[in-house]
């Protein structure tokens, strides 16, 4: 079979097929469970967003500058990251083209026997910043284009001092344009070539001039500052782009990997071969046909070895709470609530929390089992941290919040102020195309449609919006338009409000504003005022509630406890079994008064996911 | 060889019959012969209809908003001078050397526009003749403004910068841009009678909160914010309002979620003789703020604002009666000899009104005074009923300009040098973002309908998030570099200026906390 693959495509053909086999299992790997849709949900969230635009307008913007077309390049291929298919199709080309360049050039320097494993340490490090939920991409595009350059530039091979400078000065100077900082990798490299194996002391010597002193040219003339003009778009750029300390982590975690994986099966390579050249000597040509499928064989090992090892290395909280973040992103609310039961850990944080409520609402779980989960204060509005903004994670879940209440100027002042600080999220258009339709503003909502329209992804959606604007500038047959403005509140106000008043007025607007009577019920139970959840018991039919809900029912038990006073129900029962619970803890909870700490610990498998539990120890999230 | 002249032909035989189609698809002419005639004039974005424009602005670009397979536009003037432009799109594209030839041939008379359109069936439509008025010779345009463009800001701005744009053609560069100084926001910049050689233009953040003087290409940081600023006619002051100004935010109900009040603000003025920053004893009263101040053209009057302060607690934001601030127009004499001032009255009153009166601007004839009314506030765009008016100098008597004002804010104007135009900013197209527009003021100072800010694609403001505001004009380019302005930002080197005592005064060091 072997002779016959070889036959067919010639031995250099058949160590391609051989590689592009590994590369299937990368790409396999990437389509089925390195989902790109995650990453570009963490586009903004979680990583700078690339931004990306069609058109003439923002291509020249974008390569306007050092740098500038790998930015491009990267912009548009992280777009393809929308779709499963495409993003690994991204992926594995873009990593397996730089795995080769890697290899070659580890060829070209005469350690072949090094070209099979070292060439995959790009991929193997792929792996480790994408498991980490870093956005390599921009790393990989600068990396190969300077790695492409730099093969090119070794296989020209010009004999004079005086074209190799040329040559060496044009192609940095190109590739400093595209590539911004990478070309430095390039010229490094270069140098190194030409003093370790090509034994050009002076051709290096100039690489190395001219690589220090392209950039102050180039990035004086395009008045760049000194951080940009060396470091822009490298991973070393202390600007907060990429998580430097991650890719340092990566980059170590991989190559240990690879080498590690390397010498184990060097060593048990080295004997087994041993004896079967031994055995095999007259038998050459199938022999060297063998040689290059056990070595491919061990060589695939290493790197999957490799690569499963940096996988289970840096598999962390992050990629869980970034796909608890995408449920939540998509509306997949059920998902996310498995999800999160499987996983606890992704509603451990205020973002994370915000999540679990709105799922909670939008399943009509919210006074069931809010107490089920942990409970921040920040969960419920996501404020910003200190004086800084809210960040696009928080800004984006704020809007989409304020949306559904119809605090529609708020969540209008929220997009803006994203839009000037985080960057130009396709989102952000969206949402204030819709603000302003519904505020009747057909034509600011065109503004922001047009440019979306020139979104790769969402562009087809905009598009669609502005042939129905065209149609109806009021978009009064829309669902979401008609709850918006069924919802939203008209009166002029400039008041800070707090919660209370807050949801009450939403309430005001619309007896049915499902969220804002939630919303308000989650502030009374968080801020224990128990009395206050009876007293809107009058309401519960606006929302189509069957029953109380079980945690309304523990407060307004809690709230009778108290008072002992006489209750219009309005016809509502509270569930025997939250009678049951409520006695049975209140009974518990006397057995220890003194120590709470221990009685909390105690209480926590049994009635960690009541109110009365929250209620008495401040805490929930246990007993799931 | 014989491959690579083959290879050559094949190149030369597509770039050359690209070049012929572009050729024939821009330039060619149609004859139509027959038409039906449309009983109304088209619908053209932006609406450069009945317009009197300057014989030196740049082609008035426009898309017509009819969808038709083919469009066909003949401009031309009573002279039979013509253009002619066909289309497949809907954009009309007017060649900038024709367009300058036929204007600068025709002032003072009318320029017509026919529109076409072929409908699928392949007949040919006319629409009504358009047209436009050529102001006369002596008329023309300052041949650049200057102007400010940035998002829609709320609290916090990331890129605001300060451009110049040729209004004889649509060329725009970079004066300042916040990027190039670690993202800083760069605001008001004056020049003296529209002298772009002089110039102040204030700047805060990381390199601190300070204006950059420029005076024949040379600049310098001068250690405070200058506020709204107004140059005095001789160069020898400029007169600066120092205040506290704040945002707040409707929550609900207003198409502008946006609103400003100053707590504080005062009226002072540097000398560039002295180079120090002196205060107006008549101007010093804690219980009034003042602000925009504008020199009248003779440089005898500084005309600026005045209201009293309706609050206790000057901390509280918004402060209660907020909505009840009206702003009056006054002016205080002064004698640029002896540096002395004399006593403040009042030229118009918000009682007499019953608006905010803002932005006081005298024509440079000092005949007319241009101002904006609105009903409270000291920010002019936040507030939706917010109009341009006019003012007889010799009369008092003031009337609104109907003509270039719309149902949208508008604000922050300037005068042209030779005073028959005004450039503003104004939210006509949609009520967020503004836009800058031209407007034609005739001898009796009746202000005519105004345009939008001609650009190379009618398309140009379909989906440009940015606002102008704070346009001036300029009677040239502003020869200093970004380069440099960003290099003198960046420096240590400041003039320190010891700011006056007054009970308006904020304290040394103050940032203002609300940014635009």
């Amino acid at each position: 079979m072997k002779v016959l693959l070889k036959t067919a495509f010639g031995k250099t053909g058949y160590i391609v097929l051989l590689h592009s086999l590994l590369f299937c299992c990368f790409f396999l790997y990437i389509w089925l469970y390195g989902d790109t849709r995650l990453m570009y949900h963490a586009f903004g969230r979680f990583v700078d967003y690339p931004a990306f635009f069609t058109g003439w307008e923002f291509f020249i913007e974008a390569v306007d500058r050092p740098g500038g077309i790998a930015e491009y390049l990267t912009g548009f291929l992280s777009q393809l990251y929308y779709y499963q298919f495409g993003g690994a199709v991204v992926i594995t080309v873009v990593v397996g083209l730089t795995c080769l360049a890697a290899g070659m050039l580890v060829s070209f320097a005469g350690f072949n026997f090094l070209a099979g494993i070292v060439g995959y340490i790009p991929a193997v490090f792929f792996l480790a910043m994408h498991t980490k939920c870093e956005h390599a991409l921009g790393v990989f595009v600068g990396l190969l284009l300077s790695l492409w350059v730099l093969v090119a530039y070794e296989k020209i091979r010009l004999k004079s001092f005086a074209l190799r400078g040329c040559c060496f000065l044009l192609m940095f100077v190109l590739l400093y344009l595209a590539a911004g900082g990478w070309a430095l990798l390039f010229g490094i490299l270069a140098a190194g070539f030409d003093v370790f194996v090509r034994r050009r002391l002076l051709s290096a010597c100039l690489c190395i001039l001219l690589t220090g002193l392209v950039p102050l040219i180039v990035g004086w003339c395009f008045d760049l500052r000194m951080i940009d003009i060396y470091l822009y778009l490298l991973p070393f750029d202390p600007r907060p782009s990429m998580n430097a300390k991650e890719i340092a982590r990566a980059l170590q975690i991989s190559l240990l990997s690879i080498f590690l994986a390397a010498f184990v099966f060097q060593f048990l390579l080295r004997r087994k071969t041993s004896d079967k050249v031994s055995r095999k000597k007259s038998k050459e040509t199938e022999a060297n046909t063998g040689k290059i499928l056990i070595r491919w064989v061990v060589q695939s090992l290493v790197v999957i070895l490799a690569a499963v090892s940096v996988v289970k290395l840096t598999t962390g909280i992050e990629i869980k709470r970034l796909q608890a973040d995408f449920y939540s992103g998509k509306g997949m609310w059920g998902e996310l609530l498995e999800y999160a039961d499987r996983y606890p850990v992704v509603t451990y944080d205020p973002e994370g929390n915000h999540n679990i409520i709105m799922a909670l609402h939008h399943t009509g779980k919210l006074g069931e089992e809010l107490f089920r989960y942990p409970q921040f204060n920040d969960g419920m509005f996501l404020p910003s941290r200190g004086k800084e903004l809210r960040g696009y994670r928080r800004g984006i879940s704020y809007i989409r919040l304020s949306l559904l209440l119809g605090n529609l100027n708020i969540a209008e002042k929220e997009a803006y102020e994203l839009l000037e600080n985080s960057g130009e999220y396709p989102e952000l258009f969206w949402n204030l195309a819709i603000i302003n339709i519904t505020k009747k503003q057909p034509k600011v909502a065109r503004v922001f449609l047009e440019v979306l329209s020139r979104d790769l992804i969402h562009g087809k959606k905009a598009k669609n919006m502005l042939r129905r604007l065209a149609e109806d500038p009021e978009l009064s047959d829309d669902k979401e338009i008609i709850r918006l403005r069924s919802v939203m509140r008209t009166e002029d106000t400039v008041e800070v409000q707090t919660v209370e008043p807050f949801m009450l007025e939403f309430l005001e607007v619309n007896p049915h504003n499902r969220i804002a009577f939630e919303y308000l019920m989650i502030y009374y139970l968080k801020s224990r005022q128990v009395d206050k959840i009876a007293k809107n018991m009058y309401r519960f039919r606006d929302f189509g509630y069957k029953k109380v809900p079980r945690h309304f029912g523990e407060a307004i038990l809690l709230h009778l406890g108290q008072t002992r006073e006489h209750l219009d129900s309005h016809g509502w029962k509270i569930d025997p079994q939250t009678y049951k619970t409520g006695e049975m803890f209140m009974a518990a909870l006397k057995s220890n008064p003194a120590d709470r700490p221990a009685s909390a610990r105690k209480l926590a498998p049994v009635f960690g996911n009541t109110y009365y539990y929250y209620y008495f120890f401040n805490q929930s999230g246990f007993g799931r | 060889m014989k491959y690579k002249f083959r290879y050559l032909f094949v190149i030369f035989a597509v770039v050359g019959l690209t070049a012929i189609f572009f050729v024939l698809e821009s330039d060619a002419s149609v004859n139509i012969e027959t038409y039906t005639d449309i009983s109304s004039p088209p619908s053209i974005y932006p609406d450069y209809t009945d317009l009197v424009i300057p014989s030196n602005i740049a082609p008035m670009n426009f898309r017509i908003e009819q969808p038709a397979e083919k469009y066909f536009v003949r401009i031309y003037t009573s002279d039979k001078q013509d253009i002619e432009i066909v289309s497949t799109k809907p954009e009309i594209i007017i060649p900038l050397k024709k367009w300058r030839k036929l204007l600068k041939a025709n002032h003072g008379k009318s320029v017509f526009y026919d529109v076409y359109v072929m409908g699928a069936d392949g007949g040919w439509q006319r629409y009504q003749t358009i047209s436009n008025k050529i102001a006369g010779e002596n008329e023309e345009i300052d041949s650049h403004i200057v102007y400010r463009r940035l998002k829609p800001n709320y609290n916090w701005y990331n890129s605001v910068g300060v451009f110049q744009r040729n209004l004889e053609n649509f060329d725009e560069s970079v004066v300042i841009h916040g990027k190039s100084i670690g993202n800083s926001c760069v605001n008001c910049h004056t020049f003296i009678n529209n002298d772009p050689k002089s110039m102040l233009l204030g700047f805060r953040g990381k390199f601190g909160y300070d204006t950059i003087l420029v005076e024949d290409g040379k600049a310098e940081k001068v250690g405070t914010t200058f506020g709204h600023t107004s140059w005095h006619p001789s160069g020898k002051v400029a007169a600066l309002s120092k205040y506290r100004v704040k945002q707040f935010f409707h929550f609900a109900g207003r198409e502008e979620v946006r609103d400003v009040v100053e707590l504080d603000s005062c009226v002072l003025y540097y000398d560039f003789r002295s180079k120090s920053v002196k205060a107006i004893k008549a101007l010093a009263d804690k219980k009034i703020l003042e602000t925009h101040p504008s020199w009248s053209p003779d440089g005898k009057y500084l005309y600026f604002l005045s209201t009293p302060v309706l609050w206790e607690d000057r901390h509280n934001v918004p402060p209660e009666n907020f909505e009840k601030v009206k702003y009056d127009l006054m002016r205080i004499s002064y004698d640029i000899n002896t540096d002395k001032w004399g006593e403040s009255e009042t030229v118009l009153s918000s009682e007499k009104t019953g608006l905010s009166i803002l932005m006081p601007r005298i024509s440079p004839d000092g005949r007319f005074l241009l101002f904006n009314m609105c009903e409270y506030s000291c920010f002019s765009l936040f507030q939706t009923n917010s109009d341009l008016y006019m003012m007889d100098m010799e009369t008092g008597e003031y009337e609104k300009l109907e003509m270039a004002s719309s149902n949208k804010a508008e604000g922050w104007h300037s005068w042209s040098t030779n005073g028959r135009w005004i450039v503003f900013s104004s939210k006509r197209d949609g009520g967020i973002f503004t836009r800058l527009c031209i407007s034609y003021v005739d001898q009796d100072g009746k202000a005519h309908k105004s345009f939008m800010l001609p650009q190379k694609s009618a398309a140009f403001y379909d989906s440009l998030l940015d606002t102008f505001n704070t346009p001036e004009f300029s009677t040239g380019p502003i020869e200093i570099s970004e380069r440099e302005l960003g290099r003198v930002i960046r420096s240590k080197s400041t003039t320190k200026l010891e700011l006056p005592i007054t009970g308006a005064t904020p304290k040394a060091g103050a940032g203002e906390a609300w940014r635009q």
